[in-house]
């Protein structure tokens, strides 16, 4: 903090100074408590306001409606089934996906023949809209899930594969000579190094595509006959039959299975990327 | 003594026609048997391309590096910016090049531990390097060089990024390690007093491209001691190199503007 006083700037210590650790202490204390006290506060809202009909509890039900509404969806009407084939989807669609995608990402970021040849070719089919594979998807696979799995492992093959290729080709330069003034062979530099090196920015990678498989896996249920079942075909079913309740209790499902998800990739993060922790020991 | 290096005639450009860059030559040296020989000269000359030619990273582009010896890679290299792996341990990266080349992971280990101590980082084999000073990851990095036991040492201005009085403690840490086993060593270098003090030879190399222009022999004994930074003869030497450097900058900087 600065006064002026006739021609003279004085520099004094602020309160953070003066006591950094009891400041620290404090800011973080409230960092914590403002996490959690505004989901929180922002619920009380919404279930008083559904209480008192600020708004239609009809269109708007309080989280109270929400909950009763997901204890009666598991009971009444197997919602337990249409969560389990919707994840078995996701899951399988990923995995896949995702595996072609590193696949592709590394390879054509290690072989610039491999890549030259392919680029043109998938840079064509990225734009288009996977939705429109449904039918010769269909035609193809039959029903119900094979297609659906497949679509998800596509749209996630395009999400996986041009962030790993360009990783892979931006590492550093001076990384892989040092392991070529040693001799490496092929196998040796990945394994050593370009895996090691994009492992950070592949595990980003990972987590983007996760939530984006959520997305594509109830838009495409969404889209399919209700005899195909699903989390997207609740929700749907339910906008079209007036269900707020159930609508909204399936995008809380919806938004459960991504954080649950995306909390899973991190976990699988930490185990593998040691190096990347900020508790190491001191510098020195 | 035996001729270890010897580059006859090396010309190397850079780019395509119109914009081509002639980085090096015409180079003719020759580098014996267990010299230390530090390359000087002003900033582009082509001092780094060459010694990336010596390690096999690139080729020339005319002329030929001839390196006597049995062994498909005899050379180790240290670079300027460390290149250690984050994501490998202290003792892991020290022990790279063994893994490399398939030596047994127990006897790696100590091998990699043996030029860690010696380098005093032996208590931090199992850090990150992320934990690690600039210094200590340039021990890292000479550690790591080292245990492969090369016939031949290649240095690219492996103090540029380290503080003065390190510097200092690092060159003579050099000395120590090379004076036990006395391999022929190639280090680049602005420093013309680092120059000095460790090499058996120094060439000064022109402004691009580069060519060598002096090859001068350093008198003094080995092994060598530090101390001889502040003999006379030691600022004599130094200052003819710095002379010749001079002259060679300025006349450089003339013919740039002449065009």
């Amino acid at each position: 903090m600065a006064t002026e006083q006739k021609n003279a700037i004085v520099l004094t210590p602020t309160a953070a100074d003066r006591d950094p650790v009891k400041y620290n202490r404090r800011r973080r204390t409230t960092e914590v408590t403002l996490a959690i006290a505004v989901p929180v506060v922002l619920l009380v809202i919404l279930q008083i306001g559904a209480d008192q009909e600020w708004w239609s509890r009809i269109f708007y039900p309080s989280v109270t409606d929400v909950v009763r509404e997901l204890r009666s969806m598991f009971v009444e009407r197997d919602f337990a089934y249409d969560l389990w084939v919707t994840i078995r989807r996701l899951m399988l669609g990923y995995i896949f996906g995702s595996l072609v995608g590193l696949l592709f990402g590394f390879v054509l970021g290690l072989n610039r023949l491999t890549r030259k040849a392919l680029e043109p070719l998938l840079n064509a089919l990225y734009t288009v809209p996977k939705i429109a594979l449904l039918s010769p998807l269909l035609i193809a696979f039959g029903f119900y899930d094979k297609p659906i799995v497949v679509l998800i492992a596509i749209t996630v093959f395009f999400f996986v594969w041009v962030p790993t290729q360009s990783a892979v080709m931006s590492v550093q330069a001076s990384f892989r000579e040092a392991a070529t003034v040693f001799g490496v062979n092929r196998w040796q530099m990945f394994r050593h190094v370009m895996l090691p090196a994009t492992l950070p920015s592949i595990f980003v990678t990972l987590r983007v595509a996760i939530s984006v498989a959520i997305l594509t896996v109830i838009g495409v249920e969404f889209v399919f006959a209700p005899q195909a079942r699903g989390l997207g075909y609740i929700i749907n079913d339910a906008r079209s039959t007036l269900s707020s309740r159930v609508a909204w209790a399936g995008i809380l499902i919806a938004s459960v299975l991504g954080v649950t998800f995306t909390w899973i990739v991190r976990i699988a993060e930490r185990l593998l990327l040691p190096w990347n922790k900020e508790d190491q020991g001191s510098k020195d | 003594m035996a001729a270890k290096i010897v580059a006859s005639q090396v010309m190397r450009y850079f780019g395509s026609k119109d914009d081509r860059v002639h980085a090096v030559g015409e180079l003719n040296l020759e580098i014996n048997d267990g010299e230390f020989v530090c390359i000087v000269g002003p900033s582009g000359c082509g001092k780094s391309t060459f010694l990336r030619i010596v390690g096999d990273l690139i080729r020339p582009s005319d002329g030929e590096v001839r390196i006597n010896s049995s062994k498909t890679r005899p050379a180790s290299m240290v670079f300027q910016d460390y290149s250690i792996y984050p994501w490998k341990r202290v003792i892991d990266n020290a022990r790279f090049g063994l893994d490399i080349a398939g030596v047994p992971k127990k006897e790696g280990n100590e091998r990699a531990l043996k030029y860690l101590g010696k380098l005093g980082l032996a208590d931090r084999a199992r850090s990150y390097p992320a934990t690690l000073s600039g210094g200590m990851k340039q021990r890292v990095a000479i550690a790591r060089a080292l245990a492969v036991e090369p016939e031949i040492l290649l240095m690219d201005e492996p103090f540029a990024a380290v503080d003065a009085q390190l510097r200092e403690i690092l060159q003579e840490e050099l000395l120590a390690l090379w004076q036990a086993d006395q391999r022929t060593v190639l280090f680049i270098t602005h420093s013309l007093d680092e120059a000095i003090l460790l090499a058996d030879r120094v060439l000064v190399m022109s402004a691009r491209p580069g060519r060598i222009i002096a090859d001068i022999k350093v008198p003094f004994a080995r092994p060598r001691d530090p101390s001889v930074r502040s003999s006379a003869e030691f600022a004599k030497l130094e200052g003819e190199l710095r002379e010749l450097l001079r002259n060679e900058v300025n006349s450089h900087l003339a013919s740039l503007e002449a065009k």
